[in-house]
């Protein structure tokens, strides 16, 4: 299928589905969270749930250049949502590449027909950036396990069904070699899940407290020992998922504009800034998708985004607020770009600080000579730890 | 020439501490929903803290009002020398006080607060003014808005002074790869690129509160102060946010209130911006 035919396709069906299914559902508007998930069936019922997906699993098998086409006729047709990005973005590319068949078959259908919410279960208090400092524990038990620990900043942990779960199962191996990745039913006994209220006014993240909670080897993916490399794949893909087109966090140029003819404060500088990174970072989407698409794994350039991305949304809440004056401070004001201020911040965290991805551009595009790591041969249990 | 606290500057400093840290009760008040705190503002007037009269010596005050956020309009009361509160650019800050202060066609006015339109901030503090009458008093409106600025600046020192204390402490305890995040380079510069930005906005400041305080023009001055507060504040609260990964973005910690407030320093009087046009036209 060429790429034309696939835009063609494409936008034959949002113009012909999307107004139909907002009318038959009577969703005005954004749409709320069960409106996301009933337009994620619709779409799976009619093919489009899944694009990428190998077609046993309900998918088209589309290209990576392909689903780019896809997802940009989605967002200009206004029927893109944020719906189980970690599910279907990350769980599911994690279990179609490390899953095993029994694991494919119970998880990937209830996933692409919006059925089951995913979250991530990796941060802990005391392993932020340094992923590999794992403390829950997952203790072997007859035909499976018992985890017990924290994680945090679990994102829309609160509202789902199953997570993503690494866990440490023998303390005599280094950090990263002793991880096992376990797929946990978040309504188990045992699982209590605390939102946490952030600086800009959501709970979006949430603590997430395991004790004594049963998690039987059917749910193991990979071997025991394999957690880390079953994490790598989920976060390359988490990666592949912020860059995957769907344009940026940061508030649309636009809407910055409108901002500044409407309050007649117009930063020139600024706004000229914000237009010429956001066309750095659309080329930059581009030669990553072209390197995806000649079989190349793009890992520095998903740094290279990520910082940019992140650079952007900051500069764009402070044009936008900027442009308010005073009434900037005000709430009613314009909520958009209150929220994205508050927000901005949290672009420089999650998914990797910027201090990681900087170290990642450093050792792996210019070649610099990695950190002493001390740390990544010894037992876990031998280290000194806060 | 100067550049230290005096026996008397050191005797306000240190009282103005302890009152500000003997009443550092957000998570209480919050609760109850009060912006305002009335025990403060009785412990500031038992002590004689609402009466400072130097100019510099409030400035001093600011400085240790910003180390705790303290919810109370203090600055207000300083550059208008009455129980008002003092609206600018169509926002005001709180509706505690009897009357309003605002300019207008080049002078002062007071009208009854009784005015204000009631439109919460994030900071849940400061409201929008519609005011068409009023009375006018004889007060310099330059005079008044000079004040007005660099006491907000001086709050500004006092917010980014401590929110970089905070940060320090926490990356010097936090481990990650077995050691304190304070021990790696690139959070070192950052955290030491924030003191000098802390140190720029204290001295562009005490500059600018000096002239003032010896009635010498200072216009330019106040413009540098004002600049510095809203650009360097904005870097200063940036690096504490970011330092403290996700912590810092739990609303349970302590630091959102210092990066909402700074933003308020910021924007009260018009923005990074407005301040270089202004100030361009001075030059």
């Amino acid at each position: 299928m060429s790429l034309d035919e696939v835009r063609d396709e494409a936008r034959a069906f949002l113009s012909d589905h999307f107004p139909k299914w907002r009318k038959e559902n009577n969703a005005r508007g954004d749409l709320d969270f069960e409106q996301q998930r009933s337009w994620q069936r619709y779409l799976y019922e009619h093919g489009w749930g899944v694009p990428t997906w190998p077609i046993a699993y309900g998918g088209r098998g589309l290209g990576m250049l392909e689903s780019m086409v896809w997802n940009a006729e989605k967002v200009s047709a206004g029927a893109h949502t944020f719906f189980n990005l970690v599910g279907l973005g990350l769980a599911g590319p994690t279990i179609i590449a490390r899953g095993s068949d029994d694991q494919k078959a119970r998880y990937l259908p209830a996933l692409a027909r919006g059925d089951e919410v995913w979250c991530q279960l990796f941060s802990e208090p005391s392993a932020g950036s340094d992923l590999g400092n794992i403390t829950t524990r997952a203790e072997r038990i007859d035909g499976g396990w018992v985890v017990n620990g924290q994680k945090v900043w679990s994102s829309g942990a609160a509202e789902s069904d199953r997570g993503m779960l690494v866990a440490r199962y023998d303390t005599s191996l280094p950090k990263q070699q002793g991880l096992v990745y376990l797929l946990a039913d978040m309504h188990a006994p045992g699982v209590d899940v605390r939102p946490l209220r952030q600086i800009d006014g959501g709970a979006h993240f949430s603590e997430v407290f395991f004790t004594d909670v049963q998690i039987a080897d059917d749910d193991l993916v990979g071997g025991p020992g394999d957690g880390w490399s079953v994490a790598m794949t989920t976060l390359t893909n988490e990666r592949m998922s912020l860059g995957g087109g769907f344009g940026t966090f940061a508030m649309s140029f636009d809407e910055v504009v409108d901002i500044a003819r409407r309050t007649g404060r117009i930063d020139r500088y600024g706004l000229v800034d914000i237009y010429a990174r956001r066309t750095i970072l659309d080329v930059l989407n581009n030669r990553v998708q072209s390197k995806l698409f000649a079989g190349q794994i793009p890992e520095a350039e998903g740094s290279v985004i990520k910082l940019l991305m992140a650079e952007l949304g900051t500069l764009t809440a402070d044009v936008a607020i900027d442009a308010l004056g005073a009434g900037g401070m005000l709430a009613a004001e314009a909520p958009s770009a209150q929220q994205r201020f508050l927000g901005s911040h949290a672009m420089h965290i999650g998914g990797g600080t910027d201090e990681i991805q900087r170290n990642a551009i450093a050792e792996r595009v210019l070649g610099l000579p990695r950190e002493p790591r001390p740390d990544k041969e010894v037992p876990f249990k031998d280290q000194l730890r806060s | 020439m100067n550049f230290t606290y005096d026996d008397t500057q050191h005797a306000i400093r240190d009282l103005a501490r302890r009152v500000f840290t003997e009443h550092e009760r957000h998570k209480e008040l919050e609760a109850a929903a009060q912006t305002f705190d009335d025990e403060l503002w009785s412990a500031l007037g038992s002590t004689g803290l609402l009466e400072v009269d130097g100019f510099l010596d409030q400035c001093i005050v600011l400085i240790e009002q910003g180390r705790t956020v303290a919810p109370v309009a203090l600055w207000t009361r300083y550059a208008t020398r009455r129980d008002a509160t003092l609206a600018v650019d169509g926002v005001a800050a709180d509706d505690r006080a009897p009357e309003i202060v605002f300019v207008r066609d080049g002078a002062v006015f007071v009208a009854p607060t009784s005015v204000l339109e009631a439109r919460r901030t994030t900071a849940g503090a400061e409201y929008v003014v519609d005011v068409s009458g009023g009375t006018k008093i004889a007060m310099d409106p330059s005079d008044l808005l000079d004040r007005a600025v660099v006491l907000r600046c001086a709050l500004g020192v006092g917010i980014a002074e401590r929110a970089l204390e905070i940060t320090a402490a926490y990356v010097g305890e936090r481990k990650q790869f077995e050691r304190p995040l304070g021990s790696f380079q690139a959070v070192q510069q950052r955290a030491a690129n924030a003191y000098i930005d802390v140190e720029a906005m204290r001295l562009t400041m005490f500059q600018a509160a000096w002239r003032i305080d010896q009635a010498l023009d200072a216009r330019r001055e106040v413009s540098i102060a004002q600049f510095w507060a809203s650009e360097a504040g904005q870097r200063i609260v940036g690096t504490a946010q970011h330092l403290h990964g996700g912590m810092g973005s739990d609303i349970d910690y302590p630091l959102h209130r210092y990066t909402v407030a700074m933003k308020e320093i910021e924007l009260a009087f018009g923005g990074s911006t407005q301040t270089l046009a202004r100030m361009g036209a001075l030059l």
